[in-house]
C-alpha cells in the first residue's frame, strides 16, 4: 500500500509505504484508514487465491541472509506436503549456471541444484525451464531452485528488504548476489531466489 | 555449501493493521515504511493449513463504521479445481 500527498494532484509525492516480514506472500488488495486516539492506523487487507507457502532460502555460507522463493505448482513433491510435511529441506549445492547442457547436472545427484533462468517475458532464452528442470530430475537432483533473471526477481518486488528490519543491511537496488559466493560459481545477476522445486 | 529450504506458514490474505505513527525509513530509499501493529487472520482455513478445502479462504475489503470495522471474507467453496 502507498499513500500519496496529492495536495498538488498534478505532482504526487509517495509519502510511506506499508511493509512485509521476509516470506510473507505480500498480497495488499484493499484498504481503509482509521483514526483512533489521535493515532491513524491502516487496516490493509491481503487478498490471496491460494495459500501454497512461501519460501525462505539460506545457505551455509550466507550466515542469517535469508532470500525469499516461491515455489511451483507444477513441481512433483512441494514444501509442507507428503514427505516434505516439515517444510524444510537441506542439501548440498550443486550450480548448473545456465543449465542448458546436460555435462552441467553432472555431479548433481541428491543436490539442491541451482540453475539460472532467464525470464522470457523480457528476453529470449537460452533454453526452456522445461528442459532445465529434465536435466535436474534426470541427473537426480533432491530440489531445484530457479534463479529467475529479469526484472520480476522476487528479491525486487518483496523490497524494501528480504531480510529483517534488524539485520538489514542492503540497500534497495544492490542486488544480493554481490553476496552469493564465487566459490559457488553462481553467476545470479539478482540472487539466488526465485523458484523452486523439489 | 549447503542450502536450506523453510517454508513458511501457509496462508490466505488476511486484515492487517498499521500504525502510521511508526513510520521509519528502514531501507533508506526516501520512501518511509510503515510497521505492522496488528492483525487478525483467526476464521477458518485462513492460516496453517496446506491444502485447504477448495475454495478461496481470504479476506477482500473492510471498512469501518466508528469502532468497528466490518470486513467481507471469501469463505465457501468458490471455485473447485477438477
Amino acid at each position: 500500500m502507498l499513500k500519496f500527498d496529492i495536495s498538488e494532484p498534478e505532482n504526487p509525492i509517495l509519502e510511506g509505504r506499508t511493509s512485509y516480514d521476509p516470506g510473507a506472500d505480500g498480497d495488499a488488495h484493499s484498504l481503509t484508514p482509521y483514526d483512533a486516539g489521535g493515532t491513524r492506523y491502516i487496516l490493509q487487507n491481503d487478498e490471496d487465491g491460494f495459500n501454497l507457502p512461501g519460501v525462505l532460502a539460506s545457505t551455509s555460507v550466507t550466515g542469517d541472509e535469508r532470500y525469499p522463493a516461491v515455489q511451483q505448482f507444477w513441481a512433483p513433491t512441494l514444501l509442507s506436503r507428503g514427505s516434505l510435511a516439515s517444510g524444510l529441506l537441506t542439501g548440498r549445492a550443486h550450480d548448473a549456471r545456465n543449465g542448458c547442457f546436460g555435462k552441467r547436472y553432472v555431479g548433481a545427484k541428491n543436490k539442491v541444484v541451482l540453475i539460472n533462468v532467464v525470464d522470457p517475458f523480457y528476453a529470449q532464452q537460452p533454453c526452456g525451464v522445461g528442459k532445465q528442470v529434465l536435466f535436474a530430475v534426470r541427473a537426480g537432483a533432491k530440489a531445484v531452485m530457479l534463479n529467475l533473471i529479469g526484472p520480476d526477481d522476487p528479491s525486487r518486488i518483496t523490497a524494501p528488504d528480504a531480510r529483517t528490519r534488524s539485520s538489514s543491511t542492503r540497500k534497495r537496488g544492490e542486488s544480493p548476489s554481490s553476496r552469493w559466493p564465487r566459490s559457488t560459481r553462481s553467476p545470479p545477476r539478482s540472487g539466488p531466489d526465485c523458484r523452486m522445486g523439489s | 555449501m549447503k542450502v536450506t529450504l523453510k517454508a513458511q506458514p501457509p496462508s490466505f490474505g488476511f486484515l492487517r493493521i498499521f500504525d502510521e505513527a511508526t513510520a521509519e525509513d528502514i531501507n533508506e530509499d526516501g520512501t518511509p515504511e510503515y510497521e505492522q501493529v496488528g492483525h487478525f487472520s483467526d476464521l477458518a482455513h485462513v492460516r496453517g493449513e496446506f491444502k485447504a478445502p477448495p475454495g478461496f479462504w481470504t479476506i477482500h475489503n473492510t471498512e469501518v463504521l466508528d469502532e468497528r470495522a466490518y470486513a467481507s471474507w471469501s469463505g465457501t467453496a468458490s471455485w473447485r479445481s477438477t
